[in-house]
Order: C-alpha cells, then sequence, then structure tokens
C-alpha cells in the first residue's frame, strides 16, 4: 500500500503486528512540545524499512527531568536510541527578552544533557539531539541584525554540532535544514501550534516522520553500500549504440545538461564513500571511449568499482559485481530508465532495492531522497578514500589474472601493513567497520563508537587495528581485533576484516602477530569466538582450519606454543604511539 | 459521509468500526484523547478537502459535530 496520507499511515498502523521485519529498536523521544502525532507515522515508516521499534515517551516538556535523573523511566527503558527535541521558546522563556545570555544557557543545557545520558544510559545508546529553528514569534528585521533572534539561532546550531561532535554516539539531528527545506513559512500551522502545542504544520508530519526514519537507519548503520547505474537514457541520453559518442545527449543544454548534473551528484555519493558500478548493455570498448574522452562526462572510469558493459542480463550482471567486490545484493541501489529491466531484476535478485529514473532525469534528486537511504552519521577518512580503493582492486583483480601461482600473486603484491593498539584516532572507523562488515565478522557484535572509546580506556583490552597497502594502492584501515586479555588466556572476542581484502592473507598475518604478542606476554591459551549468522558462513572454520580446537558455546581455543605462523607475505609495521597496557 | 467520518474516528481511536455511532464522543469513546481529536481533525481536513478553524478543531469532539461542520461546507 502507498503511504501518501496521514489517513494511509493510521490504516498502516492498525496493521503493524503483521509486517514483516528483520531488526529491532528501543527508542526514547523526549520534546518540550507535543509530539504524539509522529509516534504512529514514525513507527510505520520504520517498519517499511524492515525494523520494528518500541517507543518509550514520556509526556511531553519532562526531558529535562528524565535525562538528568538516572532513575527516570528513560533509563529504565533502556533505548537504543534517544531523540531530544525541544523548542527554544518552550524551555527558556527568557528567550524572548535578553537573548545574549541565552546561548551559554542553552549550550550548556545541552553539555549536561549529554554529560547524564552518557552516565546512565546503557553503553552504545545513541542519542540525538534536534538543532532548531527561530520561534514564529520573532521579530525578523529585513537585514538581519547580530542580536536579532535568526542570527543567535544560527549560531547555536554551529555550536551545538561542535558540541555533538566531541562525545561518541552523540549527534546533531539537523531539524533546522528539513524546515527549510520544506519552506520556513509553511512549517508551523498556527491553529495547532496554538490549541495543541504541535509546531509543525501537519502538511509536513510525514516529511518530518521519514527525517526522523532516515537518521535512524544511519544510526543502525542501515545504508546503501553501492549504486549499481544502468548507462543509455541514465547516465546519458539516448542509445550509445546507435547514436554514437558524438550523439548522445550529455552536456550543457537540454537535455543533456540533466543528465551531467545526475551524474555529478552520483560524483558526491562517490565522494562520500558510495561505491559506483555499471550493469548495462552496450558494448565495453564503446563505453570506455565515452568514460574517457567524452568531454562532458563527470564521472570517469576511475570512477566505477566494476564495469559490466555486454548482453549479458543485468541481473547476472548485478550478481557478479556483487561477488567481485564482496558485496551483499542487499547493500546494492540499481538504477535504471527501463521498467522492464527493473522488473526482470527485481524477479531474479529479491533482496535488491531498485530506483526507475525519469528519463531525462530532472527530479532524480527528490527520487534520491525519497528512498531516504544514503545516510551516513559520520563520514571518515575511509569513506573519503574507498572509491580510489575500490578501483585500486578492480586493476589488482586483473593482475592476478597475469601472474601464474597464488604465491607469485601474494609476493609481488608487496603488501605493507601497520598495525596500531588502542589507537583513538581510529574510533569512529572501528565502530563503522563492526556496523558495516558482514561476511568476515566472526561474532558479529556491533559497536557504536562509545563502546570502543569504553574498551580503549580499559587496561584489559587489546584493540588492534590494521592499515594495508601494497603496489596498487592504500586500502587503509580494513581490519579490527578486539582481544581481552587475562593473566594466562587471551580471548579473542571480536574479529572482522572488510570484505575488499579477503584473499589476502591479511587474517593469517593478523593472527599470527596476535600470537607472537601472547607469547611475549607469557600467556599459554588463545581462544576465538565464532557466531554464527546469515553472512559469515563462510568463515564457520576459521579458527578450526588454524587448528584451533573447539571449546564449547562457539568457542575455540590453541595453546600459544603451539602455534605455528604460516607463510608470511605481508611486512609489518607497528604504529609509532602504540601504548603498552598495563598488568 | 458519516460512514467515513465513521471509519477515520475508528482508525485512529483504534476502535472497531462498528462502536462508532453518530453518537461517539471524546467522553464516551475509548482512545478519543486530545491527540486523537488533533489527528482526527486532521484526518477529515484531508480526507474531505476542507480547512477548520483554530475553534473549530478543538470543538469538533463529537461525530455528531463533525457532520454538522461539513454539512455547512459548501462542496
Amino acid at each position: 500500500m502507498k503511504l501518501k496520507t496521514i489517513r494511509d499511515y493510521h490504516l498502516a498502523y492498525r496493521q503493524l503486528d503483521q509486517e514483516p521485519f528483520t531488526q529491532e529498536v528501543k527508542l526514547a523521544l523526549l520534546a518540550s512540545y507535543t509530539n504524539d502525532f509522529i509516534l504512529p507515522l514514525l513507527q510505520v515508516d520504520l517498519m517499511r524499512g524492515g525494523i520494528r521499534s518500541d517507543l518509550y515517551k514520556p509526556r511531553f516538556n519532562q526531558f529535562r527531568q528524565e535525562i538528568l535523573d538516572g532513575n527516570s523511566g528513560l533509563y529504565a527503558a533502556q533505548p537504543d536510541i534517544t531523540i531530544i527535541s525541544f523548542h527554544l521558546e518552550d524551555v527558556f522563556p527568557i528567550f524572548e527578552t535578553d537573548p545574549s545570555d541565552v546561548a551559554q544557557e542553552v549550550l550548556s543545557l545541552c553539555e549536561s544533557v549529554i554529560r547524564s545520558y552518557r552516565q546512565f544510559a546503557t553503553p552504545g545508546s545513541q542519542l540525538f539531539i534536534q538543532n532548531w529553528i527561530a520561534p514564529i514569534h520573532c521579530y525578523d528585521p529585513l537585514v538581519r541584525t547580530e542580536f536579532a533572534l535568526a542570527s543567535l539561532v544560527e549560531r547555536l546550531n554551529r555550536e551545538l554540532a561542535a558540541l555533538a561532535g566531541k562525545t561518541a554516539g552523540v549527534h546533531v539531528m539537523d531539524y533546522a535544514r528539513l524546515a527549510q527545506q520544506c519552506g520556513l513559512e509553511r512549517w508551523t500551522d498556527a491553529r495547532t501550534y496554538y490549541t495543541a502545542r504541535i509546531p509543525i504544520a501537519q502538511e509536513h508530519w510525514i516529511a518530518l516522520s521519514k527525517f526522523y526514519a532516515a537518521y535512524i537507519r544511519a544510526a543502525l548503520g542501515m545504508d546503501f553500500k553501492c549504486v549499481v547505474l544502468d548507462l543509455d537514457n541514465t547516465l546519458w541520453g539516448g542509445v550509445l549504440g546507435e547514436d554514437g559518442i558524438e550523439g548522445i545527449r550529455l552536456g550543457e543544454s537540454y537535455p543533456g545538461l540533466t543528465f551531467r548534473r545526475f551524474q555529478q551528484y552520483l560524483l558526491g555519493l562517490y565522494d562520500h564513500g558510495y561505491i559506483l558500478a555499471i550493469a548495462s548493455k552496450n558494448n565495453q570498448e564503446d563505453v570506455l571511449e565515452v568514460l574517457r574522452n567524452h568531454p562532458a562526462m563527470a564521472l570517469r572510469e576511475k570512477h566505477f568499482a566494476v564495469i559490466k558493459a555486454n548482453w549479458h542480463e543485468k541481473a547476472q550482471n548485478i550478481q557478479e559485481i556483487s561477488e567481485e567486490i564482496h558485496l551483499s545484493i542487499d547493500h546494492m541501489l540499481f538504477v535504471d530508465d527501463n521498467p522492464v529491466e527493473i522488473e526482470k531484476v527485481k524477479l531474479t535478485l529479491p533482496g535488491i532495492t531498485c530506483l526507475q529514473i525519469e528519463s531525462p532525469p530532472l527530479n532524480f534528486l527528490r527520487q534520491f531522497q525519497e528512498l531516504r537511504c544514503f545516510g551516513k552519521l559520520h563520514v571518515t577518512d575511509e569513506d573519503r578514500l574507498r572509491g580510489q580503493q575500490y578501483f585500486d582492486d578492480r586493476q589488482r583483480r586483473e593482475f592476478k589474472q597475469t601472474v601464474g601461482t597464488i604465491e607469485a600473486f601474494y609476493q609481488s603484491l608487496g603488501q605493507r601493513m601497520t598495525i596500531y593498539t588502542n589507537y583513538d584516532g581510529h574510533l569512529a572507523r572501528i565502530a563503522q567497520l563492526s556496523q558495516r562488515t558482514n561476511q568476515f565478522n566472526l561474532t558479529t557484535i556491533r559497536l557504536a563508537e562509545a563502546d570502543v572509546a569504553l574498551m580503549m580506556a580499559d587496561p584489559d583490552y587489546l584493540l588492534l587495528t590494521a592499515d594495508l597497502s601494497d603496489r596498487f594502492g592504500d586500502s587503509g584501515t580494513i581490519a579490527f581485533v578486539q582481544v581481552r586479555k587475562q593473566k594466562r588466556v587471551w580471548r579473542i572476542e571480536n574479529f572482522l576484516m572488510s570484505c575488499r581484502v579477503l584473499g589476502r592473507t591479511v587474517e593469517e598475518t593478523l593472527l599470527n602477530y596476535i600470537f607472537d604478542r601472547a607469547a611475549a606476554e607469557t600467556v599459554v591459551t588463545i581462544e576465538g569466538a565464532y557466531i554464527p549468522t546469515k553472512k559469515n558462513a563462510p568463515f564457520a572454520r576459521f579458527y578450526l582450519s588454524h587448528a584451533f580446537s573447539p571449546a564449547g558455546d562457539n568457542r575455540y581455543a590453541k595453546q600459544v606454543a603451539l602455534h605455528e605462523p604460516s607463510a608470511a607475505f605481508i611486512e609489518i609495521f607497528e604504529h609509532e604511539t602504540r601504548m603498552e597496557n598495563v598488568g | 459521509m458519516l460512514d467515513r467520518i465513521r471509519q477515520i474516528v475508528a482508525d485512529i481511536t483504534q476502535n472497531d468500526v462498528a462502536s462508532v455511532t453518530t453518537d461517539s464522543n471524546s467522553q464516551n469513546l475509548d482512545g478519543w484523547d486530545s491527540v486523537a481529536q488533533i489527528n482526527i481533525t486532521v484526518a477529515i481536513e484531508e480526507e474531505f478537502g476542507v480547512a477548520f478553524s483554530a475553534e473549530e478543531m478543538h470543538a469538533l469532539n463529537s461525530v455528531k459535530k463533525i457532520v454538522d461542520a461539513l454539512r455547512l461546507v459548501p462542496s
């Protein structure tokens, strides 16, 4: 059923119990105003994305008591995600008369909210603070003075962003931007504002619900990773095989400009760590010629992790792309202008999400925004490099085919690994790896930055991260191992590695390294845990194949003295700021 | 029109449509609280393409009053 009106949502809400879901989340919504209207909408929107939600919601304007008091219902409910939305005029009556001091008051309230939340909430629980728009009753001068409330609000929003950035697991929800996108003049409906203290006009309730849902999905790490693109009438106008490189529509005038802008948008996704690939029915040489030589292409050969331009079924090509870059179909978005192709792909690959793009793509922005599925709360250095790394991988795969044996391939790569110990510069990346990695992830324990920070400060934990590079380029930080140290036994509680570097002996190298360090600290036994999931089955025998013995309860054990290191194909460097743990 | 109103009220208050009658109001129907009140008037606006005043949003707290208000609106 399409969800277009509030009524559609209320109908869907009544059927909510019958919907399938893959994930559950406990949410707490704290507000200074009536936000009950959003609850059924949000639960429906989340369920559409496969998330079943439990909601905790105290009475309105209780948020300070709830969050500052460790014995409140909020903390008893143990939410995974808490969203605080307060309007300045509800909380600071003084806001009307004396704006200059208020900024500091607002920020110190936010500081104590963050501090209390980190102190009382379950580790790993995430907090969103909604930023602000100027109250509807404030005078906004034609030329904005420094003391106009609107200017103050802009400043507060900048400072809130800086404040949230300092604490792991705390994020800003950019309410001001949503209100602007929807149109500030119509954002509030005076009738519901004054009669029921609902500051958001009904026409925007659905947008607000989808906006919340997008942040929640992002917090849960539910994000597309790869966009697979058709070419003819998707990235350019016309059919390359018929019109030729001179004839396709792409450039600075209509309709070519729409395609060019669409490519520039995709380039923005690429820059933020999303992978691009091509699945199209064309001749490969023709496509490469356009990618290399067409003057108006914004996307070039190096932006694509895989290029499948041939006459096979697209579903087959997408399947092959998924295998080559080790990315499961449900993290992919397939974009094509042709409804027949889309239907065929959906039939063969039920897990994939498809977008039928208009051609020419005048409204690509709206079409992509409606998916609300490209969302990250942090963009790490890794994200910025990802595209280049996938391109390097493509070259590696081609190189591998020219080298005789697998050993010769490993040797000739010239791999170098830098290993970091409890390195806080990798906090965000560790959390991201634990959220994104599904295949080589031996326990699939998802970590939020706050969890990682806690362990890093704990002398009983050894947190290893590894960077890898070789003659083709730098793969960035690609592996994480979490070891709990006891006197005679080290337990590998978490071991995960980016699937991009599968088959490069990274896991063996790390295992050898752990055994070396354990031996140096006279540890007797190393234990590893493997918890099966749908996706990590290929590595079910990882510990067994490295001569560990089953030790019950998903655990495997091996005497340190019995470890024989496997052939080394990677040169190891230890990061120099390595901190030796005490004890 | 009455049936559409009853259905909306039933959906929002999470009641069976059979239990919503012309006489249902915020006093005698479970789930018709202040939040439902806003949701009902807003859903009625959406369904019938009308716009209520602030006073009406507050005052239209029974099926009968809603029916009467809609009859006054030229359609």
